[in-house]
């Protein structure tokens, strides 16, 4: 009887085990897809326009899986994807284009459909049964606001510029994200000014390639070096329609010459102190060219406009990759907020100008009304004295007169 | 004697005047003095160059360059998502002064830097890598790594990085980044209605939907037997159809029908699958409870069997996710 009792609750426990063991295997069998971000908004797109956007199709799974891309909804046939099938995994999220190409005739508004992202078959049927398998998909609504105002409007960033030998051209290097809704042919202007920037030494004003509405692109301005001489230069580089610019610095160097090149880090002193305070202020200075230079930090310190302190160090030898620091002491002798400024100077170049604010207070205020009451108290002393003096001599020259 | 004594008294008259002139000269001396030293130093202060070549002391590191994940980030559904809050830190005393650093990384919106860890809202890295091989002698490059879920708030997400040094100065610096929306959910591989004679309704079937993204989802629905749009929802081995039509295949999103059902009773509680995509009202939210997933919501499955099919019947059922706008 309790052997029977035994087998009873042992084939329970063994089933109930089983049917653990399979619910695993089945949450494990399961792959999840999904994508980034959940919905897109395509806002003042122009009739017959352009505008794109990227979207992330992540997975759980470390195994690839097999995705397919379609669109439905109202306006579906304006919508286009980069790609229609491909594989997606935990390590490959993929980057999938969608393209919006709404017609010249269309009337203003706002139009949603749908990009429909879905995996392969989850299951399978079984024999005998009647069986739903169940495929996943994801909707991801494309929300499109249709106007007829054209917008220009852009964002420029990224403007670099590389030092060349003479001869060669110099390429000025930027990133122009188009976020009107009309196609865009940004104006870049540059002026090449001489190392003191007192002088233009060269302008250039070119129209560049054009760039489709939501699209960024990468641009090159070559600028022929022939009239530069071997020195340092400053450019000003403007993109006008993104009324944004940089001030950027190349060398024009010899054949062959090792590039010199510094960097001003940064000069550091005491956010605050006290009128009459010896303050530290430190420069420092790395050597991030190819050989090693002389340097010189030349600064000053103003307040209000007025110059107050000039700093020059003295000329120390930067070895390639290490920091030079310039050390200086300063004693501020009004309260107010100064400003400690300046630029390395190395091997016939100059750095960018950096600065730092010093905020001088009052400070020491009891200490200055006690001065005060010890300075009344020798005054009051230094009369007591004077008059005892005078009494005491009077005094003296009055027995003396009487002794005589 | 009376002489002697007087020429006593006046010597010492004498001296009592001596000792107040001396005591006058000290005072002017000392009230005179500290106006001097002040036109001396005022000199030194003024316009005129001080000499270089001593040490400023200690210097503060500094936390430069923080990025986190390039300023967006795009989670995985029903995983984590190593992320990386990383920066590069100067520091002019030596790297070898770096001491440790240590990062939160939160909700800008809802949560703040202090604030105590949550999946949804708030990490903590207490112990970033130093990798002072990084660069010169005063750069190291920290990376701060977080394990984050799937079911993490989508908006401006804050890392803020401490930083300090063996000569107890620190740094404290942040930086934004944007969690995307994750649109994902996980269902189950099938709906097994199992062995129904013909002209019956079978019984109910439960199929689990959960929210694997941090986005509040409608379900879409739609089904096919062989392909999208056929009108049916299964085709079957045997039979003079071979097909059950796609209306005979209903679905329940809100509550379970216990019990056998008559066709009548079965279309009177039950939504009809159709060929096209029908966006149902779902409104499951995302994840917010760290033990278990606390959004998973049930539908309900039946299917009748006209007369017509016999054997093994199969079909597809394409459940959609889309992102719920809030109302």
């Amino acid at each position: 009887m309790k052997n029977l009792q035994f087998n009873k609750n042992f084939r329970m426990f063994f089933f109930l085990a089983l049917a653990f063991f399979l619910s695993l295997e089945y949450v494990s069998a399961v792959v999840n897809i999904g994508i980034s971000p959940a919905s897109v908004d395509f806002k003042d797109v122009l009739r017959g326009g352009y505008a794109e956007r990227t979207v992330v199709i992540s997975a759980s799974s470390i195994e690839p899986v097999s995705v397919g891309v379609s669109t439905w909804g109202n306006v579906s046939d304006w919508i286009n994807v980069s790609e229609t099938s491909f594989e997606v995994s935990k390590d490959k999220p993929y980057y999938l284009n969608v393209f919006v190409n709404p017609p010249k005739d269309i009337p203003n508004g706002k139009y949603t459909s749908f990009v429909r992202v879905m995996t392969s078959y989850l299951g399978q049927g079984i024999e005998g049964h009647a069986v739903g398998v169940v495929r996943s998909s994801l909707d991801l609504a494309i929300n499109i606001e249709i106007v007829d105002t054209e917008i220009i409007q852009c964002s420029a960033s990224g403007f670099g510029v590389q030092s060349v030998e003479i001869g060669d051209d110099v390429l000025f290097s930027m990133k122009v994200f188009n976020n009107g809704n009309i196609r865009l042919n940004p104006r870049v202007t540059i002026n090449i000014w001489d190392q003191d920037q007192l002088s233009i030494v060269k302008s250039i004003d070119s129209v560049q390639k054009e760039i489709l509405p939501t699209r960024e692109e990468d641009l090159l301005v070559r600028v022929d070096s022939s009239q530069l001489r071997v020195g340092q230069y400053w450019a000003e580089i403007s993109a006008i329609d993104c009324y944004s610019s940089s001030l950027l610095t190349f060398d024009i160097l010899e054949k062959g010459a090792l590039k010199a090149n510094g960097e001003l880090l940064r000069i550091l002193t005491r956010a605050t102190a006290n009128k009459g305070e010896i303050v530290p202020i430190e420069v420092s200075f790395k050597n991030i060219g190819e050989k090693e230079v002389s340097a010189q930090f030349r600064g000053q310190i103003s307040k209000g406009g007025k110059l107050i302190q000039v700093l020059e160090s003295q000329i120390s030898d930067v070895l390639v990759g290490s920091i030079e620091k310039f050390n200086f002491y300063f004693t501020p002798q009004d309260q107010g907020k100064y400003i400690v400024s300046g630029r390395v100077f190395y091997e016939g170049k100059k750095t960018f100008e950096k600065s730092t604010v010093l905020d001088v207070l009052q400070g020491k205020d009891g200490f200055s009304y006690l001065l005060l009451i010890i300075y009344i108290g020798l005054v009051i002393l230094i009369i007591f004295l004077f008059y005892k003096i005078r009494k005491e001599r009077k005094l003296y020259f009055k027995r003396l007169g009487r002794i005589k | 004697m009376k002489e002697k004594k007087e020429k006593r008294n006046f010597e010492i008259k004498r001296m009592r005047i001596l000792f107040l002139e001396i005591a006058l000269f000290f005072l002017v001396i000392v009230f005179i003095f500290p106006f001097f030293i002040n036109t001396l130093f005022a000199d030194a202060g003024g316009n005129v160059s001080v000499s270089s070549g001593v040490s400023i002391g200690q210097s503060n590191p500094n936390i430069n360059s923080l990025d986190i994940m390039g300023g967006s980030i795009t989670l995985v559904p029903n995983s984590t998502l190593l992320v990386n809050c990383s920066a590069i830190i100067e520091d002019f005393d030596g790297d070898v002064d770096l001491n440790s650093v240590r990062a939160e990384f939160f909700d800008n919106s809802i949560s703040y830097y202090g604030d105590s860890d949550d999946n949804n809202t708030h990490y903590t890295n207490n112990s970033c890598n130093i990798d002072t091989d990084y660069g010169d002698l005063y750069e190291a490059k920290v990376d701060c790594l977080f394990y984050v879920y799937y079911y993490a708030n989508p908006g401006t997400w804050n890392c803020t990085m401490y930083v300090t040094d063996f000569s107890s100065y620190s740094d404290l610096d942040g930086n934004l980044s944007i969690i995307q929306e994750l649109l994902a959910f996980g269902l189950p591989e099938s709906i097994d209605y199992g062995v129904i004679n013909a002209t019956y309704v079978s019984s109910e079937k439960e199929a689990n939907v959960a929210n694997v993204g941090n986005v509040k989802v409608n379900l879409s629905l739609s089904g096919y037997a062989q392909a999208v749009g056929d009108g049916y929802a299964m085709a079957c081995d045997y039979g003079s159809t071979r097909n059950i039509s796609i209306q005979y295949e209903k679905y329940n999103l809100t509550e379970s029908i216990s019990g056998d059902l008559t066709l009548s009773q079965f279309e009177g509680n039950y939504t009809n699958l159709t060929s096209n995509v029908v966006v149902n009202e779902f409104n499951l939210d995302y994840r917010t409870d760290e033990e278990i997933n606390d959004r998973i919501n049930t539908t309900y499955w039946r299917i009748y069997v006209p007369t017509g099919v016999a054997g093994t019947c199969n079909g597809t059922i394409v459940f959609g996710a889309i992102k719920a706008v809030a109302t």
